[in-house]
Order: structure tokens, then C-alpha cells, then sequence
């Protein structure tokens, strides 16, 4: 699944480890998420968009296009 | 819309790998257990001699000052990664510690193993050689009370990414044991394999499942 998170945390000026903190997972999760190595949970998809005051779609990208 | 300045680096400096601290662990090991073996040897050699000559305590100091730098080499290598990687948050230090934790209890049992099953008139058999009664339920013992509630433990602490990583390495293991035991046990049948050895399984069963876990994890 695409996404958006390294270019949102990229905006911010935050690392990988500074985002991990702040989602309170590990600095691997962060690149394996921000890699589309692994499509997080949808707790976590939430906690993400919470802190980017942001839609989960607007972040995250399934390929759907809709008619 | 906030476009930021900084550079890859920047943002991300560069930071050491879990595959080069894993390279730098081998190869202090590897050093520390020649070089202190190395010691021990010239040690058991010069105690045989009624007098040792100066250059033999300077030969024995060199390598008992390699062996403390081998140790040097990996303390540092391991703090350079946590710095270059962290800050970790609360939950993965939790988790960081409880496995080393669980890692060095292992370690002890392994080396507690091997110098309890070294009996001087049989061979050498680390793996299945008669073990002392009392040393075994004394292993049997630690596993269940601290190696289980350790790992209980770790799996309370660590994050999704890692839990996935553990599951998917643990159906590919669980996909191999169930191809290897039954094929080995029918070759064994069919006269053309020997006897089934169940700890050999048993590893190369742990050895898959830490590679994918690794793969997952890390890669």
C-alpha cells in the first residue's frame, strides 16, 4: 500500500525515530511502513492520522479508483 | 503547506545497520574466544615450568589486553548502534532488554550445559550427552520460571511490525517441521536415512525461524 508518511514526516522535520516515539513503536516499524513493507494495523493507522491531523486516505493509498 | 529544507541526510543521518552490528558482534566473539583461549593455553603451558620467563607474562598480557579489546570493540559497537538508531521509546527498550536478557540467561545455560555434560571418559556430545540429573532439572527449572515469563514478557512489549515478523517466521518454520520430520521419518522407514534425531529438527526448525523473523525484521 502506498502512502504519504515519509513526506508528512519529511514536512516536519521529523526522523524516523522521532515519529517512532511519538507512535510509540520502533524505528524499523517506521521504515518498514514508510517502505510498503508493511500496512499497519488500523489502530495504528488511526494513531497516524490523529498526529497528522489528517484523514487515514489522505495518508494512506489503497490503488482504488473509484468510476 | 510546510516544505522542509533538509536534506535525506538530515532528516535521516545515516546509522549503523542491525546486520553490521550483528558482523561486528561475530567477529569480537570470534576474537575474544581465540585470544582468551589463546591465554589459557600459554597459561596451562607456562604453569608447567618452575620459572616463567618475562617474555612469556608479556606474550600471556598481550593476549589477555586483545581479549579485554575485543570486549572494548563490542560495547562500543553495540552503543554506536542504540545512539545511531535511537532514541528507543519506553515500550522497545522494554522489549531490547528483555531479549537481551533472555539472550544471556541462554547463554549461561548453554555454557553451563557444555561444562556439565563434558565428562573426561566419554566423547565430547553437547547436544545429546548425559547430563546430572540435578543440572537438568535446574535447566528444566529456569526455563520455565525465568525464560518463560521473560518471553511473555517481550511479547506484551513489542510493536506490530515485530509481532508480525515473529508470526510470519514462525508459520514458515512451523511449514518446514511439518515437510522435514515426516520425510526424514519416512526415509528413516524406507532404510535409506538414519534415526530421527528430534533436537537436530528442533534447531534447524529455530534456525528458519530466526532467519525469516531477521529477514522481516530487519531487511
Amino acid at each position: 500500500m502506498n502512502n504519504r508518511l515519509r513526506v508528512l514526516r519529511a514536512e516536519r522535520q521529523w526522523s524516523q525515530a522521532d515519529l517512532a516515539t511519538k507512535l510509540d513503536v520502533s524505528r524499523q516499524a517506521v521504515n518498514a511502513i514508510e517502505t510498503g513493507k508493511h500496512d499497519p494495523s488500523l489502530p495504528l493507522a488511526f494513531r497516524i492520522a490523529r498526529l497528522f491531523q489528517l484523514r487515514i486516505e489522505e495518508i494512506f493509498d489503497d490503488g482504488f479508483q473509484h468510476d | 503547506m510546510m516544505v522542509s529544507n533538509m536534506t535525506d541526510d538530515q532528516i535521516d543521518p545515516p546509522a549503523m545497520s542491525l546486520g553490521t552490528l550483528a558482523m561486528r558482534m561475530f567477529g569480537a566473539t570470534v576474537a575474544a574466544v581465540f585470544f582468551s583461549g589463546a591465554a589459557a593455553g600459554l597459561i596451562g603451558a607456562l604453569g608447567k615450568e618452575e620459572q616463567v620467563k618475562p617474555i612469556g607474562w608479556v606474550i600471556m598480557g598481550v593476549f589477555a589486553a586483545l581479549t579485554l579489546a575485543a570486549f572494548w570493540f563490542a560495547w562500543v559497537s553495540a552503543r554506536r548502534y542504540y545512539r545511531e538508531n535511537g532514541p528507543l521509546t519506553p515500550r522497545a527498550r522494554r522489549a531490547t532488554i528483555s531479549a537481551i536478557a533472555a539472550s544471556g540467561i541462554g547463554l549461561v545455560m548453554g555454557m553451563w550445559m557444555s561444562v556439565a555434560g563434558d565428562v573426561h571418559s566419554q566423547p565430547f556430545d553437547v547436544a545429546a550427552g548425559p547430563l546430572q540429573p540435578s543440572v537438568a532439572a535446574a535447566l528444566i527449572a529456569v526455563i520455565v520460571l525465568v525464560i518463560a515469563p521473560i518471553t511473555w514478557f517481550w511479547h506484551r512489549n513489542i510493536d506490530e511490525h515485530e509481532e508480525q515478523s515473529y508470526r510470519t517466521g514462525a508459520l514458515i518454520a512451523l511449514y518446514f517441521y511439518s515437510a522435514v520430520a515426516p520425510i526424514w521419518w519416512l526415509g528413516h522407514r524406507g532404510g535409506f536415512l538414519p534415526a530421527v534425531d528430534g533436537m537436530a529438527i528442533y534447531l534447524a526448525t529455530m534456525a528458519v525461524w530466526g532467519v525469516v523473523w531477521f529477514r522481516q525484521r530487519h531487511l
